[in-house]
C-alpha cells in the first residue's frame, strides 16, 4: 500500500515526550505566590504612608479653624493665640506631620473640639458599627448576587434570565438615599415589621440587633448585588461554554457538580476584582444610608464632624476608612491571587 | 489487496452492534436555516469494532461525534435514532442518558489544553470521574495505565504545567475511567507533533486491544486511518458518500470524493511534484447544494447530479454516487 508506514504499531516508546518538568513548575508556583503576597504586604505600607500625608495634607490646607471651631467665633483673638501655642496649631507643618505620625504611631487620633472624648474613642464606638453594616451588606450581596448570577447564567436569554437583568439594571441606578426611605415607608411604617431606624448592639439581643442592621444592611447591598449579580452572570454564562465543560458532561458528571464544583471557582476571578473595588464604595455609601437609617457609625461621625468643622474626627475618619480600604484590598488580591496562582506567575515574570 | 468480498460488515463479524444509526439528521435552525448540517446519517459500530470518520474541515465529523456522544448543544434540532446497545438515546430518562456519557460512551477531544479545567488539578478531575459508577481504578492507576509516570506529581498539577502530550494522556484516562464500551476519539492528535502524535495513536490502540471498547475514530489524517481503523466512513457536507473496510475503500475508492482524497494523499507520499487536490472547498452549511453536495467540484458531474444519489449497497461497500468510478478502475491507478 501507498499510504504512510510511517507509524509502527507495537513498538514501545518510553514516555519521553514530556518536555516541561512538572516538580519545577508546582515549586515555581508557590514560590510566585509568595514572592506575590511579600511584595504586596511590603508595598502596602507605602500606600498608607501616602494616605496619611494626604488627608493630612486636605485637612491642615482647609479653611477652618481649630482655635474658633472650639472656643467659638467671638472668642478674643488673645484667647485664639493662647489656644494656638498649647496645640502647636502655629508650628511649621513638617513639625506638625511629625507629631501627628507619632501620635498615630501610638493609636492617638487626637481630640474632637466639639466633644469630650478623644478621636480615637469616637471612631472606637462607630467603627463597630459601620463594619458590622458593610460585613452584612457584603454578605447579603455575595450570597443573593451568586445565586442570581448563576440563575441567570444557567437561563441564559429566557425569561429567568431576562427578569434578573432588568431588575439589576434598575437596583444598580435607583439612588440608595430613595431606596432607603422606600424601604422604610413599607417595612417600618407600611407593614411596621421593622425598626425606621436607630441602632441596638448585638449584646441587647441578636434578634434585635439584627432587625435594626437588616433594614441599612439591604439598602446598602442593593446596587452592589445588582453590579455584582450582572458580573457573575457574564463569567458564569463565559465559562459554562468552554470546553471542559462539555468533557465533564461528557464524563457523566451530574450538573449541579459541574456548575459548584467546577464552573463556579474559576467564574469567580472577575467577581472578587470587582468585590474588592466594590467594598471601597461600601464605605462611601454606608454614609448615605447610616444617615437615612440614623445608626452612630462612621458615616454619622464624618457628617457631623465636617458639619461643625471638627477637624480632628474628619481626619481620624478618612484616615481610619482609608486603612479599612488598604487591608480589605490587599485580603482580596491574596484571595484572588490563590484562586489563580497563574497571575501570580504572570506577575512574578 | 485481495479482493474477496467478505460479503459481511465488520460490525457482525466483531459481535452484535453497540451504536447503531439511523436516519440521523441535524440542523442549526438559527444559525444555519434550514439544512441539515448533518444529512441522512447510517451508520453502526460492532462490539470492539474501530470504525474511521474521514472528511475535510467543516464536513460535519465533529458534529456527528458529538451527537454519538449526546453531546450537540441545545441549539442543535437533531432527527433520527441513536440506537445504544438496542434502545434509542435521545427517547431515554434524563438519569439514563447521563449514565451513558461516560460510563457507555467516552470522548477523547481534540484539544486536551481547552478540554481540561484550567482551574483543577488533574487529581481532582479524574477523582470526580472515578466516584461515578463503573469506575474501578484510582486516579493514580488510571494514569499509569495512559502510560503516564510521576503520577503524584501529576496528579497535583494543574492542566497548564504539562505538557501536551501528557494533556492528551490525561484526556485518555478521563475517557477510559468508566470502561466505556466506545470511545469516541476527536482528531485526538492534531495538537501535537508527529512523534507524540504516534505515540498516542499507539496508546489508544494497545488500550483499545486491552479493554475491548469499540473506537470510533474522527479524523482527516488518512495515514492515521488506514493504520489504525478496520472499517471507514467517508463524510462530504454533512453526508456519509461511502463505507467499507478501510484498506477496501482507500485502495478501490468508487465515490470521486474518496478517490480525490486518495489521490491527493498519495501524491504527497510519493513526492510527486505538484500536489494533488480537490479542486475548491467545502461550501458553508447555508449554501449546501441540493442532490449531491459534492458536485460542483466532481469531474464526473453531470445534470442528474442534482437529484440526491441513492445509496447504492454493494457487498462490503456503500457509496452514494451517480457516477461511482468501476470497481476496478482505481486498482493500479497509481
Amino acid at each position: 500500500m501507498p499510504l504512510a508506514k510511517d507509524y509502527l504499531p507495537g513498538t514501545h516508546h518510553p514516555v519521553s515526550d514530556e518536555a516541561q518538568d512538572v516538580r519545577s513548575a508546582g515549586r515555581s508556583q508557590k514560590t510566585a505566590v509568595w514572592l506575590f503576597i511579600g511584595r504586596r504586604l511590603a508595598t502596602t505600607p507605602i500606600v498608607l504612608f501616602g494616605v496619611i500625608l494626604l488627608v493630612f495634607l486636605i485637612v491642615d490646607l482647609s479653611p477652618n479653624d481649630p482655635a474658633r471651631a472650639s472656643l467659638g467665633l467671638f472668642a478674643s483673638e488673645e484667647a485664639r493665640a493662647r489656644f494656638a501655642a498649647e496645640n502647636g496649631l502655629d508650628d511649621p507643618v513638617w513639625a506638625r506631620f511629625w507629631r501627628f505620625i507619632v501620635n498615630l504611631l501610638h493609636v492617638d487620633l487626637g481630640s474632637s473640639v466639639v466633644r469630650p472624648e478623644p478621636v480615637a474613642q469616637l471612631i472606637g464606638a462607630a467603627l463597630p458599627v459601620t463594619l458590622q453594616l458593610m460585613l452584612l451588606a457584603t454578605v447579603i450581596s455575595v450570597v443573593l448576587s451568586l445565586a442570581l448570577g448563576v440563575l441567570a447564567a444557567q437561563t441564559d436569554g429566557r425569561l429567568v434570565d431576562r427578569t434578573i437583568g432588568g431588575l439589576a439594571a434598575l437596583f444598580q441606578a435607583a439612588p440608595p438615599f430613595w431606596v432607603g426611605l422606600m424601604f422604610i415607608q413599607l417595612f417600618a411604617v407600611a407593614l411596621g415589621v421593622l425598626p425606621s431606624g436607630g441602632y441596638v448592639p448585638i449584646g441587647d439581643g441578636v434578634k434585635y440587633w439584627f432587625s435594626s442592621m437588616i433594614g441599612p444592611a439591604t439598602v446598602l447591598a442593593l446596587p452592589f448585588t445588582a453590579a455584582m449579580t450582572r458580573i457573575v452572570r457574564a463569567s458564569v454564562a463565559d465559562e459554562l461554554a468552554k470546553d471542559y465543560v462539555r468533557t465533564a458532561k461528557g464524563a457523566g458528571i451530574p450538573w449541579l457538580t459541574i456548575l459548584m464544583r467546577n464552573v463556579l471557582r474559576n467564574s469567580l476571578i472577575s467577581p472578587i476584582t470587582v468585590l474588592g473595588l466594590y467594598i471601597g464604595g461600601l464605605m462611601s455609601g454606608a454614609i448615605v444610608v447610616e444617615s437615612v437609617f440614623n445608626l452612630p457609625g462612621m458615616g454619622t461621625l464624618l457628617v457631623s464632624g465636617a458639619d461643625q468643622g471638627d477637624l480632628g474626627v474628619v481626619r481620624g475618619v478618612a484616615i481610619v476608612s482609608a486603612f479599612v480600604f488598604v487591608l480589605v484590598n490587599l485580603v482580596v488580591d491574596v484571595l484572588y491571587i490563590l484562586l489563580n496562582p497563574r497571575a501570580a506567575e504572570a506577575v512574578a515574570e | 489487496m485481495s479482493g474477496v468480498d467478505t460479503g459481511v460488515r465488520m460490525g457482525e463479524l466483531m459481535g452484535e452492534d453497540i451504536l447503531e444509526i439511523e436516519n440521523l439528521s441535524v440542523r442549526f435552525p438559527r444559525r444555519y436555516g434550514p439544512v441539515s448540517v448533518l444529512d441522512n446519517i447510517n451508520l453502526s459500530i460492532g462490539s470492539g469494532e474501530r470504525l474511521a470518520i474521514v472528511g475535510e474541515s467543516g464536513c460535519g465529523k465533529s458534529i456527528l461525534g458529538l451527537a454519538v456522544s449526546d453531546l450537540l448543544p441545545s441549539s442543535a434540532v437533531a432527527n433520527g435514532r441513536i440506537e445504544f446497545l438496542g434502545t434509542d438515546v435521545r427517547s431515554m430518562s434524563k438519569s439514563r442518558r447521563r449514565s451513558i456519557r461516560g460510563q457507555g460512551i467516552g470522548i477523547v477531544y481534540q484539544d486536551a489544553m481547552t478540554s481540561l479545567n484550567p482551574g483543577m488539578s488533574v487529581g481532582s478531575q479524574l477523582t470526580q470521574v472515578c466516584k461515578r459508577s463503573g469506575a474501578e481504578a484510582t486516579p493514580a492507576e488510571l494514569l499509569e495505565s495512559v502510560r503516564l509516570g510521576e503520577t503524584r506529581r501529576i496528579l497535583r498539577a494543574k492542566p497548564y504545567q504539562l505538557s501536551g502530550g501528557q494533556r492528551q494522556r490525561v484526556l485518555i484516562a478521563l475517557a477510559l475511567a468508566r470502561n466505556p464500551r466506545l470511545v469516541v476519539a476527536d482528531e485526538p492528535t492534531t495538537a501535537l507533533d508527529v512523534t507524540v502524535q504516534a505515540q498516542i495513536m499507539e496508546l489508544l490502540l494497545n488500550l483499545q486491544s486491552n479493554l475491548g471498547f469499540a473506537l470510533l475514530f474522527i479524523s482527516h489524517d488518512l495515514a492515521l486511518v488506514s493504520e489504525f481503523t478496520q472499517r471507514i466512513a467517508i463524510m462530504y457536507a454533512g453526508q456519509i458518500v461511502e463505507t467499507g473496510l478501510t484498506t477496501e475503500v482507500l485502495q478501490d475508492p468508487r465515490h470521486p470524493y474518496t478517490a480525490g482524497l486518495v489521490s491527493a494523499s498519495v501524491s504527497l507520499e510519493e513526492g510527486d511534484d505538484e500536489l494533488k487536490s480537490i479542486p475548491g472547498q467545502v461550501r458553508r452549511p447555508e449554501s449546501f447544494l441540493e442532490g449531491c453536495r459534492f458536485r460542483d467540484r466532481c469531474e464526473r458531474v453531470t445534470e442528474i447530479c442534482s437529484v440526491r444519489p441513492r445509496v447504492e449497497e454493494e457487498p462490503g461497500r456503500d457509496f452514494a454516487c451517480h457516477h461511482p468510478y468501476a470497481k476496478t478502475a482505481s486498482v493500479g491507478r497509481n
